[in-house]
C-alpha cells in the first residue's frame, strides 16, 4: 500500500472528507447536499412505532427501485455494469416485498409508489443525495449517485434500528443496511476499475454521528 | 500509518493485550486507540450492563479476525494483502469501539487468547476462504447478537460493524470469483 493511499481507521473524519475519499472528485462530492447531519434521520422523523418506521423504510426502497429502473432504461449501461444493476434492483424489490409484508401483518397499507422522477428526488435530496435523475448522463455517473442512494439507504436503516421494537424487525433491518453496503462496495469497484481500496473506505457504514463528530 | 515495509506478525498482535495496544504495535498508530483518538473518546454511548455478554461475544469474533488477517497477510500476494491490511486495521477499531461499549457498561472485556486455531493453509486461495468462512461466521454472530441489545444506540452501532464487515465479505468473495451480493439479505450463510 503506498502511504499516501492508506487511510487511517478510527481517524475523525468529515462526511464530505470519507465522501471524497471513497468516490474523489467534485463530481462525486456534488451529489452529497450540504448537511452536516445525517439526512435520513431527518427522513424518519414523526416515525415513532414499527408500523411508521416500516412505512417510511418502504417509501425509501419505492424510491430507490424507481431511481435504478429510471437509470438502466435512460443510461445503457455496458452489459456487465447493466447485470449488475439489474440484480441490485432485483435486491431492492425483495427489500420492499419484506418491508409490505411487514406492514400487512400490521394492519397497515403500503404507501404510494412515487410516479415520477421529481418525486423520487425529493426522496433522495432527503436521504442526503444532491443528483438528479434527470441530469445524470453516463453511466459512470449513475454508477456514483447509486452509490450515493445505496448510502443513504444505509443511513435511513441504521437510524430505525435505533428506533425499531421488534426484535425481528431489527433483524430484518440489519440484513438489508448490510446488503445495501454491499451494493456500494461491488458499486464502487465498477466506478473504479476494481479499486478495492476505495471500495471499502471505513470501518463503519454508516459513518455514525458517534464516530464522526 | 502502516507502509509497505511494514510486518503485521502474529507475535505483534500477541504481544500486547487489549486492542489499543494491539493497534500501537501494529501500526505505530494512534487513530485507533481510545486514549488518543478524539473521536473515541467523544463516544458518548452507555451500554447497558446486561449487553456485557453480548458484546464480548462479538469482540471475540473481533479477535479472530484480526488474528486470521494478522496471520493471512504476510502469505499473500502484494493486492491482496493490501486489501487484508486494511481490513485488519478496520477490525482493530470494531474491537476497540466494541472495549469502549463495554467499559462503559463497567463490564470486564473478554481478553484475546495466546492463539487461534487456524489449520494449515496452503496457497492464497486457501487462506481467502479461510478468511472468508470467518467473515461469514461474523456476520452469523452479529446478526444474532444485534436483536438481543437492548441500547438502540448500541443496536446501530454494532450494526454499522456488521455492514461494514458485509462489505469485507463482498470483496473476499469477488477475490474467489464468487458472487459478491448473492442475495438481498446478509445472512452469513452465502
Amino acid at each position: 500500500m503506498e502511504r499516501g493511499d492508506e487511510r487511517p481507521v478510527g481517524r475523525c473524519d468529515t462526511r464530505r472528507g470519507f465522501v471524497r475519499g471513497a468516490l474523489g472528485g467534485a463530481v462525486a462530492a456534488g451529489f452529497m447536499a450540504a448537511r452536516s447531519q445525517p439526512a435520513a434521520a431527518g427522513l424518519l422523523t414523526g416515525a415513532g412505532s414499527d408500523g411508521e418506521l416500516l412505512e417510511k423504510l418502504l417509501g425509501i426502497e419505492q424510491a430507490v427501485i424507481y431511481a435504478y429502473r429510471h437509470l438502466i432504461a435512460s443510461i445503457r449501461p455496458p452489459a456487465s455494469v447493466a447485470s449488475t444493476l439489474r440484480k441490485f434492483l432485483g435486491h431492492e424489490l425483495v427489500h420492499a416485498r419484506m418491508l409490505s409484508d411487514e406492514l400487512s401483518r400490521r394492519g397497515r397499507k403500503p404507501p404510494a409508489p412515487p410516479r415520477s422522477a421529481s418525486a423520487v428526488d425529493a426522496v433522495l435530496t432527503a436521504l442526503g443525495v444532491n443528483g438528479r435523475l434527470e441530469q445524470i448522463h453516463g453511466w459512470e455517473q449513475a454508477l456514483q449517485l447509486l452509490v450515493f442512494v445505496e448510502w443513504g439507504e444505509a443511513g435511513a436503516y441504521h437510524d430505525a434500528i435505533l428506533k425499531l421494537a421488534d426484535p425481528a424487525l431489527v433483524r430484518l433491518a440489519t440484513q438489508i443496511l448490510t446488503c445495501e453496503g454491499q451494493q456500494s462496495t461491488v458499486l464502487i469497484e465498477l466506478a473504479h476499475h476494481g479499486d478495492v481500496q476505495r471500495a471499502v473506505p471505513h470501518a463503519f457504514l454508516p459513518l455514525v454521528p458517534e464516530l464522526a463528530a | 500509518m502502516v507502509g509497505d515495509s511494514t510486518r503485521v506478525s502474529r507475535r505483534d498482535l500477541l504481544a500486547v493485550s487489549g486492542a489499543a495496544g494491539v493497534a500501537l504495535a501494529l501500526a505505530g498508530c494512534t487513530d485507533v486507540t481510545t486514549s488518543t483518538n478524539p473521536t473515541l473518546s467523544k463516544l458518548a454511548l452507555k451500554a447497558n450492563p446486561s449487553d456485557v455478554p453480548i458484546l464480548n461475544g462479538l469482540l471475540e469474533i473481533e479477535y479472530l479476525l484480526a488474528y486470521a488477517y494478522t496471520a493471512a497477510t504476510p502469505l499473500l500476494n502484494r493486492a491482496d494483502s493490501r486489501t487484508t491490511r486494511q481490513f485488519l486495521h478496520y477490525e482493530l477499531a470494531h474491537i476497540t469501539v466494541l472495549r469502549t461499549l463495554i467499559d462503559s457498561a463497567h463490564g470486564k472485556a473478554a481478553a484475546q487468547r495466546s492463539t487461534y486455531p487456524l489449520g494449515h493453509r496452503q496457497g492464497a486461495r486457501e487462506l481467502l476462504s479461510l478468511l472468508h468462512r470467518i467473515k461469514a461466521e461474523s456476520i452469523r454472530r452479529y446478526l444474532s447478537a444485534i436483536p438481543r441489545l437492548s441500547h438502540g444506540g448500541v443496536r446501530g452501532l454494532t450494526a454499522s460493524i456488521m455492514a461494514n464487515e458485509g462489505q469485507q465479505l463482498t470483496v473476499l468473495r469477488k477475490s474467489l470469483g464468487l458472487e459478491p451480493v448473492p442475495a438481498a439479505l446478509a445472512t452469513g450463510a452465502e
